[in-house]
């Protein structure tokens, strides 16, 4: 259940309720463990016999990985973990697109074959649960942590309601200390947890659904029957609404975990405030990006065996991280994109002086190119056809034939991602706590009302899920 | 184990403080806030309403089954949504009213959806309208909301926590007009720009069972009348008003329905082929099916009787089936004034009903 529900919010209190109730630390895992599945649940029953089997899987791997002695077992295991993961992933995510691609393979040689429809579900958050456990059994593999003792507490590890179907990714050795002693947790500790909360369910309901939103679906829709100034805000706008929405979950996530004594890292930070494009991925999905950095890119290699190599390591791992977000190839085109910019940016980086590089000048120029590059390539990851994103670039440059009038929305639209931009570049090196300690209890409890108030008038009859979710 | 400090606390340790003071601030706000709100809006006109959607339909389109032969169900679009009290119905009948007609839409796929389902043994009044023998398979939400009252809501494939959550927001919305789709502040504010009038309130209500009531004495009038004309007419009001006057108007329009001509009546043979194949199924289970011209009047009445004349369309429809009635046929149902020329008034609804059952009563349609 998504976090912008009253289910939720009951589901929550309750389990708050019962959380609090004990003061044995056992029970209290337990409450939340139980809750993990209950809330996992609530969108397919089915969905957490898959839970449970990639949990036990990598429980009874990492075991095994840890006590085996020959480097070659060891090896075959974690094989054995990665072969089941991704396989899990492969089966329910990409068959139907496997599939498709390949019958059109085959349409193409005259050979015609009709699979049987399985009617397959995708599990939500399967993408984001799988790299969970197997980077705790890649740790363990490589020695960086020893398998945990407590089942019950690895077991919420993998399915911490919070973060469970959209992140933040969270590694074992972030998570599992943190079960090994109980959390205190006093009023302040709920207030500031709620505030985080509340700030996520603000930025994904009053700005990424009720202002952004609509704007983005219109132009989308209908590419052909706008001009140039709609097109742009258009681009802008879903710039808006994608941070929006998965920042406000990811704030939602770890204020739900802080209220209950967890710390979960943070996801994002200003992100269209990055100087450069390797920047950009320092701050946008962090956990994600340092999941692809520390599992893949390294493990391949890195940028250990030469400028070609290299470059093809990093390609390959944008590509994945493109296809890791959907079965689709318009998502490929996105994360081939960044590979490709992030390789020209390694190249320029190395043939200009640093100084040239740090000057104020070139920075500020970086950060309104880095932003609109950025942008202009979301088109790929939010239109629906490679001719939908080819027929809104091309509106940039010139105007349809037939162009709607600009509307209202439009403009608040655009003002809201720009002024989310210009946020963003003068909190730059800020975390968001950090903005927050300046100020007074008063004027936290302003900002709050307005927030409630707001997240009350403009949730009403409308309930886009979360972005993230389908991922 | 090799422990990872969580670098994260030392931030927001530096907030431990002062929250209750924030929160009391934010919620006491908050409280008197939407209080003040609530109240303004409802001195202003606005009444709590729900806002239709498919999940609302399935719900009541799965009552309609499960009350088996107990149901009477209403299928059509507004008239029958805003003309029939189902209060009235239940202590007036020995049936229970289900409320399955779609503002906008096309009578036939619900038919058809009830016809094909087996556990439909009640009776069904079917609202009525020639302009609806011929669906756009696209757009209409009879075709959208039948497919999806199978597909997901019929064999539970809806996630649990939507049906969870459908239900208590049904309940807040149905009680706190603050809540209502139509008072939100951008869709005041842009409504507000757009028309340059001020808003007097919500005209239209849904409640929980799917019935709806118009209070026109909320609009402004002749405007509201000749908007809903020139919709008869696929005119844009707006700019047909640009520069006449309201009497100007009236007679242009008139000029208009002057000029217009049957609409094709190809579609007669095979829709009543197809509506006989229904009613096959439903009679056959023991049900009934009524077919009731609800009223219309003013330059609405005559482009209806333009476009589509009684001998075309309803009587070659009807013909076979005895249970049919057309308002132009009773005395009682004509007696109603429709402020829009289509619709029935909050205020008369309950005396329609009324009337309407009486002959139902009258003309013995629920025999079999």
């Amino acid at each position: 259940m998504p976090f912008n529900t009253y289910t939720f919010i009951l589901f929550f209190l309750i389990v708050l309720l019962l959380y609090c109730s004990t003061r044995n630390w056992v029970f209290k895992k337990s409450i939340l463990l139980i809750s993990s599945y209950l809330f996992y649940a609530a969108w397919n029953p089915f969905f957490i016999l898959l839970l449970f089997f990639s949990t036990i899987c990598d429980w009874i791997l990492a075991r095994k990985i840890y006590t085996a002695t020959l480097v070659k077992t060891k090896k075959a295991l974690l094989i054995s973990s990665i072969a089941i993961n991704i396989g899990l992933l492969g089966y329910f995510k990409y068959r139907e697109f496997l599939l498709n691609d390949m019958l059109l393979l085959l349409a193409n040689f005259n050979i015609q074959f009709s699979p049987v429809d399985l009617g397959i579900i995708l599990p939500v958050g399967i993408s984001f649960y799988t790299f969970q456990t197997l980077s705790y059994s890649i740790d363990v593999y490589r020695g960086k942590i020893e398998p945990g003792s407590s089942f019950l507490d690895y077991a919420l590890y993998v399915s911490f309601f919070p973060q469970l179907v959209a992140g933040p990714i969270v590694r074992a050795g972030q998570f599992l200390p943190q079960c090994r002693q109980m959390q205190k947790i006093g009023i302040q500790r709920l207030g500031w947890g709620l505030a985080l909360t509340m700030t996520g369910l603000f930025m994904k309901v009053v700005f990424a659904d009720a202002l952004l939103a609509p704007v983005v679906e219109r132009i989308y829709e209908a590419p052909q029957a706008y001009g140039r100034f709609e097109t742009w805000a258009g681009i802008f706008a879903y710039s808006g609404q994608i941070f929006f929405d998965f920042a406000g979950y990811s704030t939602c996530a770890v204020g739900l975990a802080y209220c209950l004594g967890f710390d979960l890292p943070h996801n994002f930070k200003a992100p269209y405030a990055a100087i450069g494009f390797s920047d950009f991925w320092r701050r946008w999905h962090i956990t994600l990006s340092t999941w692809f950095r520390d599992y893949l890119y390294i493990a391949i290699g890195g940028n250990r065996s030469g400028k070609t190599r290299t470059a093809i390591n990093l390609l390959l791992v944008m590509l994945l991280v493109g296809l890791w977000h959907g079965a689709s190839w318009m998502f490929v085109i996105w994360g081939g994109m960044h590979g490709l910019y992030l390789l020209v940016e390694k190249y320029v980086k190395s043939s200009v002086t640093q100084e040239l590089v740090f000057s104020k000048v070139t920075q500020c120029f970086l950060i309104i190119f880095t932003f609109l590059v950025v942008s202009l390539t979301w088109v790929f990851f939010r239109a629906p056809s490679l001719e939908i994103a080819l027929l809104i670039l091309g509106n940039i440059f010139h105007t349809s034939p037939v162009s709607a009038p600009i509307q209202l929305d439009t403009l608040l639209a655009l003002s809201v991602s720009l002024l989310l931009v210009g946020w963003q570049i003068s909190r730059r090196e800020k975390s968001f706590e950090q903005v927050m300690s300046y100020l007074g209890p008063m004027t936290r409890g302003v900002i709050m009302f307005f927030q409630i108030s707001l997240i009350y008038l403009f949730s009403a009859g409308d309930d886009r899920a979360f972005i993230y979710f389908q991922f | 184990m090799t422990v990872h400090s969580s670098i994260f606390n030392s931030d927001r340790n530096m907030l431990q403080h002062g929250w209750i003071k924030s929160w009391s601030i934010a919620l006491v706000g908050f409280t008197c806030f939407i209080l003040l709100l609530e109240f303004n809006l409802r001195e202003t006109g606005w009444e709590p309403s729900l806002s239709d959607s498919p999940l609302l339909w399935s719900r009541n389109r799965e009552n309609a089954a499960l009350l088996g032969d107990k149901s009477l169900i209403i299928v059509g679009a507004s008239r029958s949504q805003l003309g029939l009290d189902l209060e009235v119905m239940a202590s007036e009948s020995d049936y229970v009213p289900v409320q399955l007609s779609i503002d906008g839409s096309s009578f036939l796929p619900v038919l058809k959806d009830l016809a094909e389902d087996e556990r439909i043994t009640g009776n069904i009044l079917v609202s009525f309208s020639a302009s609806s023998l011929a669906p756009d398979e696209s757009s209409d939400r009879a075709i959208e909301w039948t497919s999806y009252y199978n597909q997901h809501y019929r064999h539970k494939s809806i996630e649990i926590y939507r049906s969870i959550d459908a239900l208590i927001d049904d309940q807040i919305t149905s009680k706190l007009v603050t809540r209502l789709l139509g008072a939100r502040p951008m869709t005041v504010l842009l409504d507000w720009l757009d028309t340059a009038e001020n808003m007097s309130g919500n005209y239209l209500m849904l409640f929980p069972n799917r019935e709806r009531s118009a209070d026109y004495s909320k609009v402004t009038m002749p405007d509201f009348y000749l908007q809903r004309v020139a919709h008869s007419l696929n005119r844009d009001y707006l700019s047909d008003k640009r520069s006449l006057s309201n009497d100007d108007l009236k007679s242009y329009y008139q000029q208009r329905i002057s000029g217009l001509g049957n609409a094709s009546d190809d579609m007669v043979t095979p829709v009543t082929q197809e509506i006989n194949n229904y009613l096959a199924s439903i009679q056959q289970r023991g049900g009934n099916v009524v077919f009731i011209a609800f009223p219309t009047d003013k330059l609405v009445y005559e482009i209806m009787q333009a476009r589509y004349p009684r001998q075309y369309f309803w009587d070659r429809i009807t013909d076979e089936h005895r249970a049919s009635i057309h308002f132009e046929d009773y005395a009682a149902l004509q007696r109603f004034s429709l402020p829009d020329g289509s619709h029935l008034d909050k205020r008369d609804k309950a005396e329609f009903t009324k009337d309407l059952l009486h002959i139902i009563d009258d003309i013995n349609a629920f025999s079999n």
